[in-house]
């Protein structure tokens, strides 16, 4: 099957908010049936897995959308006993303002705008960055960027799950879209995600196009689901000369704090980000 | 020697339909099965309303219903966690089913009623003639080695040979086609008896790695088929049937409704069930039925697959006699009518099959056909060969 570079989602264009809203429900309830975000928490547990444990976790969720990935990780940590913080990041203001409703009692997790392409934080200031169903949004171009700056972000390393593509993967898609999904721009979307998604091949070119050979992509065919992830040790030094910011765990954010961006003006001015200037202002998140 | 057009290997409803339709045609046909029927066939014995229509068009519809088979109205399927769906066979948009039924029916019967229909036809049927090679002159096939019912080798020729010898065809192996599947399940098949109140349903039980069927094939007898995970079953190899019963008793939903089972003859086993069959680049020669590969009986298509590609074949089969050329580029339409058929269903087959292999997805999926009547119709309908797949996947569906 060819890839649908061109093809456009639902959910790519502006959507009245109710849809949006259900649309992420369903991506929600997709991740959990399939076992998507099941797959991102394993990942994620590995690489922070010998952190000392009284230390505090930090994660980046590139492209959040409803941000159940990382309520799924916030659960996680506190079954396990242990201090998370996520940054949850999205481009389209939104979808922000749909996740902020499902944030309700995780104050571990905080809303950020941003875009993947130019993530408005500094190097290493985070110990895992993920994204999930994000590369498939992007061009080849676009999506090796993201990559590269999600190893920038990251200390200890990168997972990128995302669907793959293949005529099996099409057809379950499709049709348990049209089953469960409750929301039509679901069943649009679904399938058409699956067109536009990478194989394991082109993952990896993409992967070597950020220049980020170590790059490890798993199939999870159980799950339709593929993997890329890197794992930073000192065997494979970053490329980035960037060392850990002194501040400690806490994210360097150059865009201003999300609730000031909420603001029905701000939220309805869609546009893609453009790339940060030499001299954006550098603001700190600092709710504890 | 005699100049026949056609060798038609295997006598199953692919074989059977294509020597029919062929010899209605005025081709000469010879008709090979190294079996004498009736022969068992392992199967659930299950035949989509749309298989109605092409069996009519065979001219032994009548003679099937006169033999006993069941007519099913739908399916009753039940899903993981016992939710119930019953599915129908209703006209649905603008496809109009050919009869609102299904049909289950003992498959000795079902195979001997479409030989003896070839028989009375100028088809030469010859049983016990076992197909062991193939007959080449450069890249076309020109005829088959055969053994007759005394062991003794013959050599046939024809101007077609048609392999429609079902799994482990002989025709597709000698041409190297045939392919492992990465699918290893088994099925495990016993009629029953001592069950009873089917309504004209057939039943299945979904229950992850496991899935069975129920179906009534004549009154007072009933398929049960059993299929899991090839794994499973290995360790019992030489005792299938303990294994088999303990895997019922295990499945809380189906061994409820076992109770009473009384087993009726031997259990039939087999597994892997799917293989791939890559298609033929040689000329003189088509492959039919399971020949063309197997993927899974859940959806029980097998048969109708079978009768549908005879009549794919036959069109392409008769221009090309007509034309004189059997070369692999005449037969080609054939294969591309097959991929136009039949990808759309193989793809929902797939599709199904992954999401009857998960707990929660399977819940998840029978709650939904509950919510949505009209979407469980449609489904029925793309189940049951009368509605195009396409329907399904049309966008405007909601
Ligand atoms: C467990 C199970 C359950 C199934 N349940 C269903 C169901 O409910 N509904 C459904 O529609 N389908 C079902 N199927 C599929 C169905 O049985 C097959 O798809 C169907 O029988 C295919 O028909 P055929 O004519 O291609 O092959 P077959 O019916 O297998 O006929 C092949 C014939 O070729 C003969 N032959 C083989 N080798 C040679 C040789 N070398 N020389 C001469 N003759 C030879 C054999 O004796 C046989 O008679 C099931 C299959 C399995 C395995």
């Amino acid at each position: 099957m060819e890839r649908a570079h061109d093809a456009v989602e639902m959910l790519d264009r502006p959507a009245p908010f109710a849809d949006l809203s259900q649309n992420l429900d369903d991506i929600a309830r997709f991740n959990a049936f399939f076992g998507g975000a099941r797959l991102t928490m394993r990942h994620v547990k590995r690489l922070v897995a010998d952190l000392p444990r009284d230390r505090r976790v930090t994660v980046l969720d590139v492209g959040t959308g409803g941000g159940d990935i990382p309520r799924a990780l916030v659960r996680w940590a506190r079954r396990a006993g242990r201090s998370i913080r996520i940054f949850a990041l999205d481009r389209d203001g939104e979808t922000l303002r749909a996740a902020a409703l499902r944030m309700a009692g995780y104050p571990e997790v905080t809303l950020v705008r941003g875009d993947a392409l130019a993530l408005p934080v500094r190097p290493c200031s985070v110990d895992v960055a993920i994204s999930a169903l994000v590369l498939h949004h992007l061009p080849p171009a676009e999506a090796a960027v993201s990559l590269a700056e999600m190893d920038r972000a990251a200390r200890r390393g990168l997972v990128a799950n995302d669907l793959f593509r293949s005529r099996l993967a099409h057809a379950v898609v499709w049709l348990t879209t049209r089953l469960l999904a409750r929301n039509r721009m679901s069943r649009h979307d679904g399938p058409m995600s699956v067109r536009r998604a990478y194989t394991l091949g082109e993952v990896e070119s993409l992967a070597r196009r950020a220049d980020l050979a170590d790059v490890r992509v798993h199939r999870h065919a159980w799950a339709l689901r593929l993997c890329a992830v890197r794992t930073t040790t000192q065997h494979s030094p970053r490329r980035s000369s960037t060392q850990p910011s002194p501040q400690g765990f806490a994210l360097q954010l150059e865009l201003p704090r999300l609730r000031d961006q909420l603001s029905p003006r701000l939220a309805s001015a869609r546009r893609r980000p453009s790339p940060r200037t030499a001299g954006s202002v550098s603001a700190r998140t600092s709710r504890p | 020697m005699s100049a026949r057009d056609v060798i038609v290997v295997g006598a199953g409803p692919a074989g059977a339909a294509s020597a029919i339709l062929l010899a209605e045609r005025g081709w000469s046909v010879t008709l090979l099965d190294k079996a004498a029927f009736p022969r068992p066939k392992i199967c659930g014995e299950y035949l989509s309303p749309e298989s109605a229509r092409i069996l009519d068009r065979l001219g032994v519809l009548k003679a099937i219903d006169e033999a006993g088979a069941q007519p099913l109205r739908g399916m009753k399927i039940v899903a993981p966690d016992g939710t119930v769906i019953m599915g129908s066979y209703p006209t649905t948009g603008p496809w109009p089913s050919h009869r609102d039924h299904a049909l289950a029916i003992v498959r000795e019967r079902l195979d001997q009623i479409l030989v003896d229909r070839a028989r009375s036809l100028p088809v030469d049927v010859r049983e016990r003639h076992r197909v062991t090679g193939l007959l080449r002159e450069g890249s076309n096939v020109k005829g088959v080695q055969a053994q007759d019912a005394e062991g003794r080798a013959l050599e046939l020729r024809a101007r077609l040979v048609i392999g429609a010898d079902g799994r482990a065809s002989a025709v597709a192996a000698a041409l190297g086609l045939l392919r492992p599947h990465r699918l290893r399940r088994m099925a495990l098949i016993q009629h029953v008896a001592g069950l009873d109140g089917f309504d004209e349903r057939g039943e299945i039980f979904v229950d992850p790695p496991d899935y069975a069927i129920l179906n009534p094939v004549a009154p007072g007898l009933v398929n049960l088929g059993l299929v899991v995970p090839l794994a499973h079953a290995r360790p019992f190899a030489g005792r299938l049937e303990t294994f088999f019963h303990a895997r019922l008793r295990q499945l809380p939903r189906l061994s409820a409704r076992l109770e009473g089972m009384k087993p009726v003859g031997a259990l039939q086993a087999m597994g892997p069930l799917a293989y791939r069959v890559k298609e033929p680049r040689a000329g003189g020669v088509m492959l039919a039925g399971d020949a063309t590969g197997f993927y899974d009986p859940f959806t029980g298509e097998g048969i109708f697959t079978a009768l549908r590609s005879a009549e794919l074949l036959a069109e392409v089969a008769h221009a090309a006699i007509e034309r004189g050329t059997l070369e692999a580029s005449a037969l080609r339409p054939y294969a591309e009518a097959r991929r136009e058929h039949f990808r759309g269903k193989a793809r929902l087959t797939r599709a199904l099959q992954f999401v009857i292999a998960r707990r929660r997805l399977a819940n998840a999926a029978a709650h939904a056909l509950l919510r949505r009547p009209a979407l469980l119709d449609l489904l029925m309908g793309v189940l049951g060969d009368f509605v195009p797949p396409a329907a399904l996947f049309s966008k405007g569906f909601r």
